[in-house]
């Protein structure tokens, strides 16, 4: 049987046998086993077959051959003829698609002559004019690639054909009329795109764009089972490239779209604004002159009378086009068309604030950031008229309008003309051009920041915030007219009372740092003094006039400029204050901005910290002070939270300095350099005084910043079993003993070798520490066993598979099992002393390893132990699951779900409700389907833990609450987790409860405590949007 | 697009004008002027809740203390409410403010019955929308309150040609119910209330 | 100084979730059905006090109105009147009395179809939502009234095929109530314009034949005094009456029952016919066209009196007793308040009087001197707690605890959704009067 017998044969039951088949054909015409004539006339014969499919197939094989055929096997007289002959077949209504399949082919097999070209282009459309007729879309896919082709390859031929033929590019653009299916669509705008753009197209415009313009606005959405992944957005922008291919367009593209403007369909719009932008920006600016005020006239409404934002941002975006446009070429059309909008807005601002002024705000903004050219047309066209509209205006709300419009071209000018730390788009040799209006300006807001009475925030804000912008602007406010804004901030930071949220206030200070931003020498220059000047260095009065001072002096330490001189001064004036005796206080006060600088500038001590010289200057006289007992000891250092500080700066410093010198800080890491004897001092010493207790708080923070590496001032050991006698001391402060146990922890994270981990652990848990023995056991030893835990923990150490379930055992203790239970919580806490940057050893698996070791065993405690064992199991539970990352949680959490709601039956366990609730919220969130068989037993303790279902009989009287409710928090949380219930859950399954459920929340709404009412209302209302299916309407 | 509204160009307050609660709070907070930069150096968590001991709940102090609805917390409640024909809230729109806001407690010692009274201002005296307006703040408040309030959403005196045709619809229960049957009317609502969180 | 007192007796059970509007007892069944804004109607047993039916399926929105069809037999018919504009006829039949002691405490899944209440038929015309549905006391005729300011009269020819015999549009407002009179066919209409309507026959055409302009707001409900309440209120008291005393009753007499109302402005109001010279409309064979015809059809109501003003809020409904004459009305202060009407004091003795005068000065009406006056009675406040309260009425007392044969109670409506009964008892013998 012949190749293609047998071609034909396989062709309707499977391509990829035929295909085989032609494959072979190509091979042995390649190695001439087949002779191209025979191999044509065997084509032949099926050819002239009245079966029309057979035809077709026939050319599918052709086409499919010469697909396979390599290069070179041909000659160019063999492949003219092969093409003669295809083209012949146009004539055929059958096969068309695989014509165009063979001759694609054939080009490929080498380029033909310009005439051949033609011929072909010629007999196409001639023969298979209009395409539409074959109703096959992938046979007119075939024939749009070929012509494709032809348009990339053979461009300038089609060109000449074009020009030379009349009427051929009409019939050209007729040929593709009626055109549906995207893919075939994506290939008909390439094919055209070209002409539009290259050719002179003069005479035919109209009529090609229109063939485009059909489409316009593109509403098509892709099948489910689309193979070609062509998206809407495909078609637009391709759609959008012919639109604004060519300026010949202009007349027909500008009024067609502008009409489009009048549809209701937002999206219509979109697209009509979005290829508006586009034609405005290719036009070209000799067009665009002459459409530029139409467009302007239609596309403000858009923004002064918002429909939908994105309408209005994308009507700026059109109106920027065309300026940036016009920018390109001579003044005059430029002028032309920013005369009328500066009018127009300049109307607007008559009544400010208004609407329509905050409109005009935006156009001015979005054209004047466009290019010099515009700000130089439209400064002198608003700025005058909008000072003077300021100087009459009769209210503040008028005058804060206006400024807020002027803000708006202040910072579009440092777009153009850049900051004086940035570049704008600007050639930097042009003049700023705001600098004729800057004066006048800025006195108008100094004026207005200064003078305004209190109570106008926004007023001031905006004055404020213009005053920032100009001091930003490159090259336009002098060194001393920055400095005049400086002074006025710092006063205001200083002097003026503090009034409502403190905006002015904040906006003040933060504003000074963005200036030490752009003009550092000049803030240390003007404001420092004047700060420095406004903290004592003995606090008499008892004033806390120092405070906002001191919170502006160390958000400055933020910018880097100022980092040093910040810390350096605030030190000083810290010792300072010492030396006088300053009040706790105030001493507080400066240790916490000088922590809190130091925060800011972390990066800084990291870069060199040897070279730097904080450690001297700041960490030894504070650690010396802490420690000393004579009178270089100030009161204000018995006090807990000071020495919290001292510890953490001296965390900070200490940190990031070498082994070497860690080793001699840990020499000293509880005489503090005093050098006093060890031995004497806790936790060595059992019966010390508190106040020497308290120096513990200090080295807790030394010892947290120490390398693990560094060597400890005693044996591990020895230190260890201290650290656990000394927390067993009953009359410690909380902090204090709080201090030592975190000690503990961070020498188990930190300074016990992995490979003695397990030993040293158990010496102490067993023998002969003994702390698991249950005789022993008591709540003063379970904080021993938790802190030792805490820093086992995060080492993910393989040895804790053996802790846990010891300690697990104990939740059943009659006595302390609830006690054990409440330990869990403090496990995987956060813990700011705990941490990488403090030389921690944190696995990051270590929350994975403990959820599966802790979790499954406790649900299967819970479902084996006690009514009385249970409650325990549940608040171990969430103690671990609420500092679990959900994406942990989520694999058990099936499993889960029933256990948090039964959590939330416990009566008393606040926190245990809280943890469990979170969860519950965040599994709707996540993995709504696994709560949604529990719904009715979730909605019914939801409600019990957040509302009464007493009335509230009088206002102030408290006879109402008939069971008492969980605190405020609890009940927010519960409401919360309410809230979300109604979208999150399917519609079926949430209706049936929606009267029960909103009538219960009415309780809720006269909660004493507003912040529950707040999440009451909202979360009623997501409740009664769930709708009954309303059959009317 | 409507270009034909009732008041296309009223004037808006800005936020930061508006009376708020948080206002009193943080002054009450802060005596020594400051902003509050350095409260958060020391972490709570540390030492403030040993688990182990003390009272194992978030408790916040004083839960018997009542914070009772005022008008602040009225304000609050329907200050977003967005106008049904600018993307605005009625409180930058200044249709409601505070002033015109009054919580008037029982009439006699044997009722707990609560009145809220609120005055509103459309934008312009012959706002066609003052009913809706009326009707949005009402809802809201009937939503949002506890039920021993009754709501009394007024047009305050002369800012309205028919305001006592206004004021006696929103007054009537019945209708009030009506219209919340109606679901045309109900989407309206459902648009102006949607900017309340 | 109240003679009475109003006790809790029960709360029907199960409460809806959802608003209340109007509960009405059966005329002659131990029933209550009551409208609610869930689109429902339910209906209770008065002798156990917990749900028999709950009617659905048959209006879009809520039941607001709804009335039984006095004199059937065998059945009840229950006419329904809701938001979505349209009426609703219901069927059921009935088995006698001792029905739902039977049923009582069965589970409401075995009240299937035969044994619910049928739709049989559904009455379109109204534009807008119906507010108040009455059968007129024969029978004969069903009024409607609705937002789009009309009043209906319906005429049943034969079951389930009515036709609507007159569309009143004499209001210029919503109307919120219509009323029979318990003895001629008139009808009254009340609206959100303010004003009472009365209509009647004339010439086989409806016509209104008095408008009440008395009432500063809204008239939210309206009711006539029962038939022949002279034999039943303080005109029953016989002993040594005045001369004057004697004439006013002659003069009620003549009246006819008389109509109270209450509106938005706080106040509940007492009309009364003025007596046509010659003709005698009071008995109970009058309103026949024959006798009508020969006189202009137009009458004048005339205030006969303003109640002592216990409410500060609009009041929504109220209910005038046929078995003691007492009056009751509650409202949007969620109060109940009964009043009683007496002679004024020439007759009553001291102790009162005193006490007395306070009220009467209150009501004591601007022109015409009175020869009797309302007195509160009794006074319940928060009776369906913090929530308004929609309607009251007076009911036969029928469960177990019931004292006598003719005990009545009051049974409440309210926006919580609960349906309450309540008894109401002398308190000091010597106060009452």
């Amino acid at each position: 049987m012949s190749d293609i017998q047998q071609y034909l044969l396989d062709y309707d039951r499977s391509k990829k046998d035929a295909s085989v088949t032609a494959e072979a054909s190509a091979t042995r015409l390649q190695n001439r086993e087949l002779k191209l004539l025979s191999f044509i006339q065997e084509l032949g014969e099926y050819l002239v077959s009245e079966d029309g499919a057979m035809r077709a197939k026939t050319m599918a094989y052709l086409a499919e051959v010469l697909s396979f055929v390599p290069q070179k096997v041909l000659s160019l007289q063999q492949r003219n003829l092969l093409c003669d002959f295809i083209v012949s077949r146009f004539e055929d209504s059958e096969g068309l698609g695989s014509c165009a399949k063979a001759l694609i082919a054939l080009e490929e097999l080498g380029k033909w002559e310009d005439e051949r070209a033609v011929m072909i282009t010629e007999s196409l459309l001639n023969n298979t004019h209009p395409l539409r007729q074959y109703k096959s879309a992938s046979e007119r896919y075939a024939v749009l690639r070929l012509l494709d082709k032809m348009m990339a390859n053979y461009r300038d031929v089609l060109r000449n054909l074009q020009e030379n033929t009349p009427g051929f590019l009409s019939r050209f653009i007729a040929y593709f009329d009626g055109e549906k299916d995207p893919r075939n669509l994506m290939m008909v705008f390439s094919i055209l795109r070209a002409p539009m753009a290259e050719w002179n197209i003069s005479a035919d415009a109209q009529e090609l764009f229109e063939a485009v313009f059909n489409y316009f606005p593109i509403a098509y959405r892709p099948p489910s089972n689309d193979v070609y992944g062509i998206t809407v957005q495909d078609l637009k922008d391709r759609l959008r490239d012919c639109i604004s291919a060519t300026p010949d367009f202009a007349p027909y593209a500008i009024p067609a779209l502008l009409d489009k403007l009048d549809t209701p369909m937002v999206n219509a719009k979109r697209d009509a604004l979005t290829a508006i932008t586009s034609v405005a920006s290719e036009y070209g600016p000799r067009t665009m002159a002459l459409y530029s005020i139409t467009l302007w006239d239609a596309l403000k409404f858009e923004v002064l009378n918002v429909q939908e934002e994105s309408l209005a941002e994308e009507a700026l975006n059109a109106l920027a086009a065309i300026a940036r446009t016009l920018s390109q070429g001579t003044n005059g059309p430029l002028q032309a068309y920013l005369r009328p909008i500066a009018k127009e807005c300049n109307e607007h601002l008559e009544d400010a604030p208004t609407k329509q002024s905050q409109a005009s705000a935006r156009f001015l903004k979005a054209i004047a950031n466009v290019s010099p050219e515009v700000t130089n047309i439209v400064f002198p066209n608003v700025l005058p008229n909008l000072l003077v509209l300021y100087q009459n205006a009769d209210t503040t709300s008028k005058r804060r309008g206006l400024l807020e419009v002027f803000v708006q071209l202040v910072r579009a000018d440092i777009d153009v003309y850049g900051s004086w730390r940035s570049l704008g788009t600007a050639d930097q040799s042009l003049a700023n051009a705001l600098t004729e209006y800057k004066d006048q300006a800025l006195d108008v807001m100094l004026n207005g920041l200064n003078s305004a009475p209190i109570k106008e925030v926004s007023f001031r804000l905006v004055c404020l915030d213009g005053l920032l912008q100009m001091s930003k602007a490159r090259q336009l406010l002098s060194d001393n007219q920055i400095g005049e804004i400086i002074q006025l901030l710092h006063s205001i930071v200083i002097h003026e009372e503090s009034y409502g949220k403190d905006e002015v206030k904040e906006a003040a200070i933060n504003g000074l740092v963005e200036i030490a931003h752009q003009k550092p020498e000049i803030v240390i220059h003007k404001a420092f003094p004047a700060f420095l000047a406004e903290l004592p260095d003995k606090d008499e009065d008892g004033s806390k006039a120092y405070v906002p001072v001191l919170e502006a002096f160390a958000k400055l330490a933020s910018e880097e400029q100022m980092f040093g001189t910040v810390i350096l001064r605030v030190k000083n004036k810290f010792s300072a204050a010492v030396k006088q005796g300053a009040t706790p206080t105030y001493l507080v006060a400066l240790l916490s901005a000088l922590l809190y600088a130091l925060t800011q500038g972390e990066s800084r001590l990291q870069q060199d910290p040897e070279s730097s010289t904080y450690f001297q200057d700041i960490v030894l006289p504070l650690l010396q002070r802490a420690a000393s007992s004579d009178s270089t000891h100030p009161a204000a250092f018995d006090n807990e939270t000071t020495l919290d500080l001292v510890g953490r700066i001296c965390n900070l410093i200490v940190r990031p300095l070498n082994l070497e010198q860690h080793d001699k800080v840990a020499v000293e890491l509880y005489t503090l350099f005093t050098g006093s004897s060890q031995s004497a001092l806790p936790p060595f010493q059992v019966d010390s005084t508190s106040e020497q207790g308290k120096t513990l708080i200090v080295s807790t923070h030394v010892l947290a910043s120490l390398r693990k590496e560094a060597t400890l001032p005693v044996d591990l050991q020895v230190l260890i079993s201290s650290l656990v006698d000394y927390s067993q001391i009953p009359s410690l402060s909380p902090v204090v003993r709080s201090a030592s146990l975190r000690q503990l922890s961070l020498i188990c994270n930190k300074f016990i070798p992995a490979s003695s981990l397990k030993s040293s652990i158990n010496q102490l848990l067993h023998d002969p520490g003994e702390l698991f023995s249950l005789e022993k056991l008591d709540s003063l030893r379970i904080r021993i066993i938790f802190a030792i835990l805490k820093g086992v923990v995060p080492r993910n150490s393989p040895f804790l598979s053996t802790i846990y379930p010891e300690v697990l055992a104990f939740l059943s203790h009659p006595q302390y099992g609830k006690t054990i239970a409440h330990g869990f919580t403090t496990l995987l806490q956060p813990d700011d002393l705990l941490t990488k940057v403090n030389h921690c050893q944190i696995s990051g698996l270590h929350k994975q390893k403990s959820f599966a070791l802790l979790v499954p065993n406790i649900t299967a405690i819970f479902s084996e132990s006690s009514a009385e064992t249970k409650p325990n199991c549940l608040i171990a539970l969430s103690g671990i699951l609420k500092w679990m990352p959900f994406d942990i949680v989520v694999e058990e959490v099936e499993r889960l779900v029933p256990l948090l709601l039964q959590s939330l039956d416990l009566s008393g366990e606040d926190l245990v409700k809280e943890a469990a609730i979170d969860l519950l919220l965040s599994v709707l969130r996540e993995k709504p389907k696994v709560i949604e068989e529990y719904i009715g037993s979730l909605i019914s303790r939801l409600l019990n833990n957040s509302t009464t279902t007493a009335t509230r009989r009088t206002v102030g009287s408290s006879n109402l609450t008939a069971a008492p409710l969980p605190p405020p928090k609890v009940r927010t949380a519960a409401l919360k987790c309410l809230t979300l219930v109604p979208d999150k859950l399917r519609h079926e399954t949430v209706l049936p409860y929606r009267r029960q459920v909103t009538k219960r929340l009415t309780f809720a709404l006269d909660d004493r405590k507003r912040e529950v009412r707040g999440q009451a209302v909202k979360c009623r209302r997501a409740w009664l949007d769930v709708d009954e299916v309303d059959d009317d309407e | 697009m409507d270009r034909s509204k009732d008041n296309a160009n009223p004037t808006i307050l800005n936020a930061s004008d508006l009376p708020s609660r948080r206002r009193e709070l943080s002054a009450k907070k802060r005596d020594d002027g400051g902003t509050g930069l350095f409260d958060g150096l020391v972490p709570a968590y540390n030492y403030l809740n040993d688990p182990f001991d003390g009272p194992l709940s978030s408790s916040d102090s004083d839960d018997d203390s009542f914070e009772d609805i005022d008008e602040q917390e009225i304000y609050d409640l329907i200050a977003p409410i967005s106008d049904p024909e600018h993307p605005l809230s009625l409180a930058e729109l200044a249709v409601v403010n505070l002033p015109d806001i009054h919580v008037e407690p029982p009439t006699s010692p044997q009722s707990s019955i609560s009145t809220v009274v609120v005055e509103i201002t459309p934008t312009i005296t012959h706002c066609s929308l003052a009913t809706v307006i009326g009707l949005g703040v009402r809802v809201r408040l009937e939503q949002a309150l506890p039920p021993r309030f009754r709501v009394d959403v007024r047009v305050k005196k002369g800012a309205h040609n028919t305001d006592d045709a206004v004021n006696k619809q929103l007054r009537d229960k019945e209708r009030v119910a009506a219209a919340l049957e109606n679901g045309t009317l109900m989407g309206v609502i459902r648009k102006m209330l949607s900017t309340c969180e | 100084m109240s003679s009475l007192q109003i006790q809790p007796l029960a709360t029907l059970s199960p409460p809806s979730n959802s608003r209340c509007w109007q509960s009405v007892p059966h005329p002659s069944q131990p029933l209550i059905a009551t409208a609610c804004s869930d689109k429902t109607v339910r209906v209770f047993s008065l002798t156990s006090f917990t749900l028999l039916h709950s009617i659905s399926g048959g209006h879009k929105r809520s039941v607001r109105s709804v009335s039984w069809k006095p004199h059937t037999k065998g059945q009840s018919v229950l006419a329904t009147g809701s938001f979505d504009a349209s009426a609703g006829i219901w069927r059921r039949v009935e088995r006698g009395p001792e029905e739902d002691f039977t049923r009582h405490g069965r589970d409401d899944d075995e009240e299937e179809d035969d044994e619910d209440y049928q739709f049989s038929c559904i009455l379109d015309g109204h534009e807008h939502e119906i507010k108040s549905i009455v059968w007129s006391p024969s029978g004969q005729y069903l009024a409607t009234c609705s937002r789009d300011k009309s009043v209906w009269i319906w005429e049943e020819l034969e079951d389930d095929n009515f036709e609507t015999v007159a569309v009143l549009q004499e209001h210029d407002q919503d109307v919120k109530c219509v009323a029979w009179h318990p003895e001629e066919d008139l009808l009254a209409s009340a609206s959100y314009d303010d004003t009472i309507r009365l209509y009647r026959e004339d010439q086989d055409d409806w016509v209104q034949v008095c408008c009440i302009n008395g009432h500063s707001e809204t008239v939210w409900c309206i009711e006539f005094e029962g038939s022949g309440m002279g034999e039943k209120d303080f005109r029953a008291q016989k002993g040594e009456l005045s001369e004057e005393q004697i004439q006013h009753i002659e003069l009620l007499e003549r009246s006819g029952p008389r109509l109270a109302s209450c509106s938005d402005d706080s106040t509940v109001r007492i009309w009364r016919r003025q007596p046509k010279e010659g003709a005698d409309h009071a008995n109970g064979h009058a309103g026949v066209p024959s006798i009508i015809r020969s006189f202009s059809v137009d009458e004048e109501w005339v205030e006969d009196a303003v109640l002592p003003q216990r409410h500060d809020r609009v009041i929504y409904s109220i209910s005038w007793s046929r078995k003691s004459g007492l009056l009751a009305s509650t409202g949007s202060d969620g109060k109940i308040v009964i009043y009683k009407e007496r002679w004024k004091e020439q007759i009553s003795n001291g102790v009162t009087a005193a006490g007395v005068d306070k009220v009467v000065n209150g009501i004591e009406a601007p022109s015409r001197h009175r020869m009797t006056e309302w007195v509160v009675a009794a006074e319940l406040y928060s009776a369906h707690d913090v929530f308004e309260v929609n309607h009251a009425v007076w009911a036969k007392r029928c469960d177990k605890g019931r004292r006598s044969d003719d005990e009545e109670i009051i049974v409440s409506t309210g926006d919580d959704g609960e349906v309450k009964a309540w008894t109401v008892e002398e308190v000091k013998p010597q106060a009452g009067g």
